[in-house]
């Protein structure tokens, strides 16, 4: 039985999948992405780890992902809802949960060399339709300020397509990381070409390139004005839009925030749960 | 046949497509103003400004249009979700730019020829079309009225839209990408075509402005920086998005900046 209708919804045996992300390290935020990939998060899958360089597709085995369990053969998972509960306070913007289709990492920030890849989307749509680039930081690389370019095949298979980013302080602390421009009208990335440097970043470090399917995106509120602590934040059926978790999906998940600048103190654990049906 | 129940609603969100985007903050001209997010560069690249005189019809394939991909034949996309978070308190509109121009001179007081490029979406009628006054570059601070003679929806000519400016800050145009409202004259719900534009009096400055015509999509309040806030299918009423729509953001904030802005928007297919 699809999930097509209310009722489906309904009968549909619900998977409660609950996080909590431990937070607790403190790190320059700010450029609009902040990874938890690396983070201690219960319950775990494994230790995670940095990507190689190389790229891969990582997927739900694979160690720093959300562990839920498989849908059954012939039955596909959807997403119903998600609820946050932060226990202190949380950077504003967005908690986007999304499917890590391809990683690359390892790489250092005072490498200006052209880097090559050779990726692929395994999962779902692999016209790339919808799928987001980005550049996250392993370990910090450094505050000059200079501009990462990166080739891409578009969603059309349109390939050589360039996307740039003027990389600051803001953008190379631990665990920031870039929602990548795309070029023109470019709905989406099917592979990663490849990545420069226009200049050293400073310092070594390491950092690396991300495909991702964003599947949610819950609003989450920022301290202070009025806010409320331990406030629950509720995304209910319409407003996740009800989207497909596709086989081997490696759930993992991203904040998409507005504030820029050194956000030291780190962030505060907090959780959310899925509410994940099967039919 | 179009989403009568939950259940139709549903349906239409199992082929949802998520678009998220980014704009970092640039000079408005005060708070309450209107400010065209059109030449900003974020996620996706700033658009141009526009050619002059007759304009163009911006498509979803002109750069600078936020990401839309077409429904497929036989259905209709709606708008299911439109959030945004922001650093300061701000209104941010998404909507679909259904014409521009550009090379207005502020400084001549002879009437300007535009004789806009016909409408396409969904018709050329421009029923439910606004018309904005757009800056591309700065224009003077000066006292005078613009008028625009233009076609309404029904086809009759020579009507007459027209922004005063009596030295209010509202409506000074002295400001790159600041746009205004060009009321319609009464009676009007639209506007087809644009034919002309004069001025009272210069405004003290050649500059370049341009007009524009707009369908509003959503409108979203920010009610507390660095908060999100958003609109379900319900609150977006659904609203239809054509086939090659053009869409774009303004915002309004309450000092002399944009702001950093985070967006997200969802889009649905719809069977007709």
């Amino acid at each position: 039985m699809a999930l097509l209708t209310l009722a489906d919804i309904q009968a549909a045996p619900s998977q409660k999948v609950r996080v909590m992300e431990m937070g607790g390290v403190t790190y320059v935020g700010g450029g609009g992405l902040h990874s938890f990939w690396l983070h201690t998060k219960l319950p775990g899958n494994g230790t995670p780890a940095a990507p190689a360089a190389a790229g891969s597709n990582p997927d739900n085995t694979t160690a720093g992902a959300i562990p839920f369990r498989a849908a059954g053969g012939g039955l596909e998972q959807r997403i119903v809802g998600c609820r946050v509960f932060p226990e202190k306070d949380i950077e504003g913007g967005y908690l986007m949960i999304y499917d890590r289709l391809w990683h690359s990492g390892g790489h250092s920030g005072t490498d200006t060399s052209l880097i090559s890849f050779t990726s692929a989307i395994t999962r779902g749509d692999t016209t790339g339709e919808g799928v987001l680039l980005a550049h996250e930081v392993y370990a910090v690389t450094g505050v000059n300020s200079i501009t990462l370019t990166a080739t891409y095949t578009n969603q059309a298979g349109t390939g050589s397509r360039v996307s740039t980013y003027a990389c600051n302080i803001y953008t190379q602390g631990y665990r920031s990381g870039i929602l990548m421009p795309l070029q023109g009208n470019d709905t989406g990335v099917r592979s990663l070409e490849s990545v420069q440097l226009s200049g050293s970043m400073g310092g070594a470090g390491n950092y690396g390139m991300t495909l991702m399917r964003p599947l949610i995106c819950v609003p989450v509120h920022w301290a202070g004005y009025g806010r409320i602590d331990r406030d629950q934040l509720i995304s209910d059926l319409f407003q996740t839009g009800f989207p497909k978790i596709d086989t081997g999906a490696c759930l993992a998940y991203m904040l998409f925030t507005s504030r820029e600048g050194d956000i030291a103190g780190g962030t505060s654990p907090f959780g959310f749960e899925l509410d994940i049906r099967e039919g | 046949m179009p989403a009568a129940n939950v259940d139709d609603l549903i349906t239409m969100l199992l082929t949802a497509k998520n678009y998220l985007g980014w704009k970092p903050t640039v000079a408005t001209k005060a708070a309450g103003i209107w400010t065209s997010l059109w030449t900003v560069a974020g996620a996706s690249p700033a658009g141009a400004t526009p050619a002059t005189g007759a304009g163009a019809v911006p498509t979803n394939a002109t750069t600078g249009a936020l990401p839309f991909v077409d429904p497929q034949s036989g259905f209709d996309a709606r708008l299911t979700r439109f959030g945004v978070v922001c650093t300061l308190y701000a209104q941010v509109m998404l909507y679909d730019r259904l014409w521009h121009n550009s090379g207005l001179s502020g400084s001549s007081t002879s009437p300007q020829t535009v004789n806009s490029a016909a409408l396409t979406r969904p018709d050329a009628d421009g029923e439910g079309a606004e018309l904005w006054a757009e800056i591309y570059t700065a224009i003077g601070a000066g006292t005078y009225n613009i008028t625009v003679d233009y076609t309404n929806p029904a086809g009759t000519g020579s009507r007459s839209a027209v922004l005063t400016t009596p030295g209010s800050t509202y409506a000074n145009l002295d400001v790159a990408r600041t746009m205004v409202p060009i009321r319609l004259q009464a009676g009007d719900t639209g506007i087809k075509s644009v034919q002309s534009v004069t001025l009272s009096a210069s405004s003290g400055a050649t500059g370049d402005f341009g007009l524009t015509i707009l369908r509003p999509l959503a409108i979203v309040s920010v009610p507390r920086i660095n908060v999100v806030a958003e609109l379900d299918l319900f609150r977006t009423a659904l609203a239809q998005i054509h086939p090659d729509a053009c869409l774009a953001m303004m915002i309004a904030t309450d000092t002399t900046a944009s702001g950093v802005l985070r967006t997200f928007y969802q889009i649905a297919e719809d069977a007709q």
